[in-house]
């Protein structure tokens, strides 16, 4: 991801093997890697981007594996993948401002996420919204999270999840009588 | 729309955009192999692992020495077989020896142990003149024994004749045949007929003889003008050994 994180020597999976039987890193691996690799994925647009964020996510749980509890682990884990998809989207945003072109910044070859048939205007919708929005909508509407989970995700309190829920809502609001 | 209908398309267009995410899964921790079973472990799984490589090299390798004898033979009797004549000398594999004016050198027969020459006016498969028996050299040079299935030809009684079978040897033998041992027989069937002549090397690595009662000349010249020096065949330990002496003169 950026050049920031700390380097990384072993590969994610041989880690797991090792830490299984103390941590039950590897069932979570296992369970939910796909899943949260999704998430960060709508959350970025970009399906390597995402891929990255989570394997750097499980190094970090790995590390930190013993002042986790394992009830609080796919917590931890949503919060380390939405943390990080924030950090990458900002970084991103910001070249974006920065970037010459006149015809603004073209998509990456694999940024082709919020593409479903069928849903492209809804999906660019939810891709405009400011980061925080998107998260909340992602969290709640994609991982099921509650609103408690997803502050928890997310860093900030129930009250900003459900102001976030309630304006991205009405950001798509419009859409209505497209989507009808 | 709702609020609930405004969510579950949202929900809908999330579920569909995370489908298009196809995700590498690692397969050591998420895909076990089917079967499940236990890894072979240490000098057994090496084993394993590189007894395909293993095999597939000693294939090559096999492949390869095949090819490669193969290649050398052809090389060897592609080599043995090259005739050029210069001036009165013809050069056959690396055997020199002066031609009798007039005459022409041909190899006429060639397997991959042997090589057939023939010196003569005319040349013909059954030639008419002086013949040759070479041995194609071996590896790097080795020592090949001829067949001794050509001394036969030394036989000089016609067929049914029996008895008068008289195969002689100079006095001084062993004798140098082109700084080599060899021998010089010579022989008749019966004190009337016809005289035939034959050089050998002791190795049984070359040949030299003419028909009965013809070209004592000319295989004489060309046996005194033989050079070995250029031939790749090394001189190999003795195969054919004196067993009697004669003070008799051949008498053509």
């Amino acid at each position: 991801m950026s050049s920031a994180r700390p380097p990384q020597t072993r590969p994610t999976e041989m880690v797991l093997a090792e830490t299984e039987p103390a941590t039950g890193a590897a069932k979570l691996h296992r369970e939910h890697y796909v899943s949260l690799v999704r998430m960060a994925a709508l959350m970025t647009d970009s399906r390597s981007l995402a891929e990255e964020i989570v394997q750097d996510a499980f190094a970090e749980f790995i590390a930190r594996s013993s002042q986790v509890q394992p009830v609080a682990a796919l917590g931890y884990l949503r919060k380390s993948v939405a943390n990080r998809a924030r950090s990458a989207l900002r970084r991103r945003r910001t070249a974006r401002n920065y970037r010459p072109s006149p015809r603004g910044p073209a998509a990456a070859a694999d940024e082709t996420v919020l593409r479903a048939a069928g849903f492209d205007l809804i999906l660019r919708a939810v891709a405009d919204l400011p980061i925080r929005q998107r998260q909340v909508m992602v969290l709640r509407y994609y991982s099921g999270a509650s609103i408690s989970e997803t502050a928890a995700a997310l860093g900030i309190s129930t009250a900003a999840v459900t102001t976030s829920t309630h304006r991205a809502l009405r950001a798509l609001a419009p859409l209505k009588d497209d989507l009808r | 729309m709702t609020d609930e209908i405004l969510i579950a398309q949202v929900q809908r267009a999330f579920v569909a955009a995370a489908n298009q995410v196809h995700v590498n899964t690692p397969v050591g921790v998420v895909a076990p192999a089917a079967g499940g079973g236990r890894k072979p472990s240490g000098r057994w799984a090496s084993a394993q692992r590189w007894s395909l490589p293993a095999a597939a090299a000693a294939a090559v390798v096999m492949l390869l020495a095949t090819g490669v004898f193969f290649w050398h033979q052809n090389q060897k009797v592609a080599t043995a077989t090259q005739v050029s004549i210069s001036g009165n000398v013809a050069d056959v594999g690396g055997i020199r020896f002066p031609v009798p004016p007039g005459w022409d050198v041909a190899v006429t027969k060639s397997d991959a142990n042997a090589v057939h020459v023939c010196v003569a006016i005319t040349l013909t498969p059954e030639c008419d003149g002086v013949q040759m028996d070479i041995a194609v050299p071996g590896w790097f040079g080795n020592t090949v024994v001829l067949s001794t299935g050509t001394l036969p030809m030394f036989d000089q009684c016609p067929a049914g004749v029996t008895g008068g079978h008289i195969v002689m040897t100079d006095d001084h033998n062993p004798i140098e045949v082109a700084g080599r041992p060899g021998n010089h027989y010579w022989g008749y069937c019966g004190n009337s007929s016809a005289v035939s002549h034959l050089w050998q090397l002791d190795d049984l690595s070359l040949l030299i003889y003419s028909p009965p009662g013809r070209y004592a000349a000319q295989i004489s010249a060309i046996v005194a003008g033989l050079n070995l020096t250029q031939w790749a065949h090394h001189q190999g330990p003795q195969a054919a050994f004196f067993t009697s002496g004669s003070t008799a003169t051949p008498t053509s």
